[in-house]
């Protein structure tokens, strides 16, 4: 466990809206180890991007609740910290998350250099011309010419963009960072890029990542284990190997697979999915996968699944019940 | 960054644009006046005067020259002699008129600015950051309840209170600065009400952008994420509105005046328009439009100062 | 048991108008003030069948300026004239110039706009000059001068007070307009064939026409108040007729000795112009919610 970096333990993520309550995540378990890189993988509106934001507690303050499970960042649990020690030690210092889209994840009216300042201010004591330098350090990092500082962010292009996104997250050198789709508003061409770079970044300062995205070429590209998430719940976990070559899977990644073009057959018509995410203002007391699961059982809509593990690979789904039950539910 | 060249070659644009506007308003003013109905010569002569004298006061006033001819003498009189006729009332030119009223109007308009300006933007900050709360609340309240009184009947209220009941203000002008408390009141509240609503959406609106959240993300204090990235972009829409905001409180010193009896432009209007004195009501307007254009051009200055993707356009020329 | 997902999506089948009808009931301000406003409406048109009109202006030397009872809920001016059937008839006034000029002023400079927006290029540039020049003089002070052409009377004020809201609403049709014909639906329509006339009927005006329904509400009540000023200032509707400025206006001598002759009219126009605007945010909040969380 001295190799763990992140452990998510039961973790519930709830939004009290004017409208009703939204079970946006439903007791998930993750783990991460240092230097890592984990793929969370699904659709739009899986909770991926609010699990990210329930690691940082930087859901809405109005709407956002957890309540329930634990959040272990190097062995201490990230929920029962005050939120000045979460500001000052871990934002932007231990864990650093980019997001999706770079044209509104700058402030237009402040300078590129000065906002990657801002992130080095809060964090130490370096006087004006030490974080100057680290500025400017950082933006060569990134393969930025350091006198673009002076710029505003409508001055660069979107991939420039994102990649100031980046030098911002990394000038502190986190030990975790949280991408969230970072490559998904960008040409394919600067995606490659982009991707590229980071993770020679990564390598070269040992940081662990958890790569959400919904594009699976990424995750084969830049992940070491995978964790696929549907309607809240993370319904399968594994090596890369394991989910990519493995012959046993959750119905659900079976389908997400599936739903790839392949370049090689002759197909006449693209096989999806049937039917829609489940509508998550309702709790479910089965598997949230019961309605669109060819394979699905008379037991999957009663009762929910609980996690089967042969190994590293674990499997939400009754199909595999005759393996080790594991991992709390 | 921009040189003074730059600056120079903006202002020098916007002052060349201001011009037709102003034409153009002083147009539209003239045209609305030429509707006016009736003779205004026999207005002032009476319908037994002695012929030569009406001939006469249609030479003098212009009145034999076609519409379009009398327009441009209008604005040629004005430009270069600052005349601007003179009034059907009181038969002294009118910038005579006016002149002396101008200090008070402008007076009670900008203070009146000031003190929306003062009194909307910190309430609608801490509206915004308090969302919901008690303060919030009551804040909410009051500048809904505030906006929808009217100016006057704020202004007697508070003559009611003030001058009458406590006796502590006076009525209406008195020499002193103390007689513009009021007014001022009465042009400041219902404005600052209207600057508190904006601000307060404009900073809500503000604070869900993505840019608050990655500034969050970095670990930078609340209190720093409000004030440097939230409030810096919710400004500047309120910076535009306060612009507009001019305009009211122009209209809204006009009321003032009339509620406490001060010698503004506002007041001359009222006396002008019950006298069908057209020259000068028609001259007090072009000249308030004027005060506004040129806040307006103020406010465009200062979000080119303020936000540098229109410093970024100014480059481009 | 297991719920199927059909049921779940509740929403899918409410149209749009229902939906907005339900968050605005759930609005408490919003949902009263439209009742009141309702209420007050009915009144106004229904309140020469219950009250003799005569009282309105008959002078009644024995009960001068009293002050508020039972009788005389709002007290009696100085005439013995009772304030509170007064006001009543002045509601018929200034709710009828409000709603009537913000409608035609609404309806032309929309169409203005629209055109606007339909047309762009000069067409366009011509019609948002003149708007700025229009625009360029305080709204008051252009129904100040409008009034003094066309003489202190109630066809001159709506069109006062209809020049002087054209200019704004027309820039807000074209506006909406502009931002909702770039959005992606409308491309879509036109590439799944539908006809122009089609789109604009069931796609662009749907659309647009949230924000100016809430700037109307809003509208009314600002032209209330200005026409009230006006009258206050002696320049809009005159005395006898008691639309609600021209009350206070004539309560200003008074004000020390008999304070509720101006208290009143200037509460009831508080009261309704209160309303206008609560029912405007509850609206604005309840076509697009996405704003208040």
């Amino acid at each position: 466990m001295s190799n763990e970096i992140l452990r998510i333990e039961d973790l519930a993520v709830e939004y009290h809206t004017t409208e009703g309550i939204v079970y946006a995540v439903n007791h998930i378990n993750l783990e991460l180890n240092k230097g890592e890189t984990l793929g969370l993988v699904g659709e739009t509106g899986a909770g991926k991007t609010t699990t990210a934001l329930a690691i940082l507690r930087l859901l809405p303050d109005r709407t956002g609740r957890i309540p329930s499970g634990k959040v272990f960042f190097d062995g201490k649990n990230l929920l029962e910290m005050s939120e000045e020690e979460m500001r000052s030690q871990i934002r932007g210092e231990k864990i650093s998350m980019i997001f999706q889209d770079p044209m509104t994840s700058l402030n237009p009216v402040i300078t590129v250099g000065d906002q990657i300042a801002e992130a080095i201010r809060y964090h130490s004591n370096l006087s004006k011309a030490e974080i100057n330098k680290r500025v400017d350090e950082v933006l060569q990092l990134v393969g930025i010419p350091a006198e673009r500082r002076h710029e505003y962010p409508h001055q660069f292009s979107g991939g420039m963009k994102q990649r100031v996104v980046i030098a911002i997250a990394l000038s502190c050198e986190p030990d975790l960072l949280i991408a969230d789709e970072p490559t998904t508003a960008l040409d394919v061409t600067i995606q490659a890029q982009v991707l590229a770079m980071m993770d020679d970044l990564r390598e070269r300062l040992g940081m662990a990542m958890i790569m959400i995205t919904h594009d699976l070429g990424i995750v084969a590209q830049t992940c070491d284990r995978v964790a696929v998430m549907y309607a809240g719940e993370i319904i399968e976990t594994g090596s890369l190997e394991e989910i990519f070559t493995g012959e046993d899977h959750h119905p659900y990644t079976v389908g997400l697979f599936g739903a790839i073009p392949n370049l090689e057959e002759e197909t006449e018509r693209l096989s999806p999915i049937d039917g829609l995410m489940p509508d998550p203002s309702i709790q479910q007391p089965g598997c949230p996968f019961a309605d669109r699961c060819p394979k699905c059982m008379d037991k999957c809509r009663d009762t929910h699944p609980p996690v089967y593990e042969t190994g590293t690979h674990k499997i939400a789904c009754f199909l595999y019940s005759d393996r080790q039950e594991g991992g709390a539910q | 960054m921009l040189t003074y060249k730059d600056w120079t070659r903006y202002i020098v644009k916007r002052l060349l644009l201001m011009i037709p506007i102003l034409l153009g308003i002083s147009f539209i003013i003239f045209s609305i006046m030429e509707f006016t109905p009736g003779d205004p010569v026999i207005r002032k002569l009476g319908t037994e005067a002695d012929p030569s004298a009406y001939v006469m006061l249609r030479e003098k006033w212009n009145l034999n020259a076609g519409f379009l001819e009398r327009y441009f003498i209008y604005i040629k009189n004005i430009v270069t002699k600052f005349d601007f006729g003179s009034s059907w009332r009181t038969d002294r030119p009118v910038w005579a008129e006016i002149g002396p009223r101008v200090p008070v109007s402008l007076r009670i308009a900008s203070a009146g600015i000031v003190v929306s300006v003062l009194f909307g933007i910190p309430l609608g900050i801490f509206s915004a950051v308090k969302q919901n709360t008690v303060g919030d609340n009551v804040m909410r309240v009051l500048s809904t309840v505030l906006v929808a009184v009217p100016g006057f009947w704020l202004g007697m209220l508070l003559i009611l209170l003030f001058a009458l009941r406590l006796g502590i203000l006076p009525v209406s002008d008195d020499g002193t600065f103390r007689s513009y408390i009021m007014p001022v009141l009465v042009v400041g509240l219902p404005n600052g009400c209207r600057i508190l609503r904006i601000t307060r959406s404009t900073m809500l609106e503000s604070i869900r952008e993505d840019y608050v959240r990655t500034a969050r993300s970095k670990g930078v204090p609340n209190r720093i994420v409000t004030y440097r990235h939230a409030l810096q972009n919710a400004l500047l829409p309120v910076i535009t509105t306060v612009g507009t905001t001019f305009g009211l409180a122009l209209g809204g010193a006009t009321i003032a005046e009339s509620v406490f009896s001060m010698n503004g432009m506002g007041s001359l209007i009222v006396m002008s328009v019950r006298a069908k004195d057209t020259p000068t009501v028609m001259s007090c307007v072009l000249v308030m439009a004027t005060f506004f254009s040129i806040v307006m051009l103020l406010v465009d200055i200062l979000m080119a100062v303020i936000d540098p993707r229109v410093k970024a356009k100014i480059k481009k020329g | 048991m297991a719920k199927k997902n059909t049921t779940n999506q509740t929403n899918v089948r409410m149209s749009p108008g229902r939906v907005i009808w339900r968050r605005l009931k759930r609005n408490k301000s919003a949902y009263y003030s439209l009742i009141f406003l309702i209420l007050l409406i009915a009144v106004a048109i229904l309140v020469p069948l219950f009250v003799d009109e005569e009282l309105v202006t008959k002078q009644d030397l024995t009960i001068l300026h009293q002050p508020p009872s039972w009788a005389h809920p709002f007290g009696t001016d100085i005439y013995g004239r009772d304030i509170f059937i007064r006001i009543l008839f002045g509601a018929r006034m200034s709710l009828m110039i409000g709603i009537v000029s913000c409608t035609i002023g609404t309806v032309i400079g929309g169409i203005i706009g629209a055109c606007a927006a339909y047309f762009g290029g000069v067409v366009d540039n011509i019609i948002m000059r003149i708007s700025d020049m229009l625009q360029g003089i305080p709204e008051m002070l252009m129904s100040i001068c409008i009034v003094t052409v066309f003489g202190a009377n109630i066809p001159s004020l709506i069109i006062a007070m209809v020049v002087a809201i054209i200019a704004p609403r027309a820039r807000l049709v074209r506006s909406t307009i502009l931002g909702v014909s770039g959005r992606e639906f409308i491309e879509a329509a036109k590439i799944a064939g539908m006809s122009d006339f089609k789109i604009v009927l069931t796609q662009m005006i749907p659309n647009s026409i949230g924000p100016v329904i809430v700037v109307f509400t809003q509208g009314v009540a600002s032209i209330m108040l200005t026409a009230a000023g006006l009258s206050y200032l002696g320049v809009g509707i005159q005395p006898p007729h008691p639309e609600w400025g021209a009350l206070i206006a004539a309560a200003r001598e008074y004000l020390r000795i008999y304070p509720y002759m101006c208290v009143f009219p200037g509460l009831v126009i508080t009261v309704t112009s209160l309303a206008f605007n609560l029912l405007g945010d509850g609206l604005r909040d309840a076509i697009d919610p996405r704003l208040k969380d």
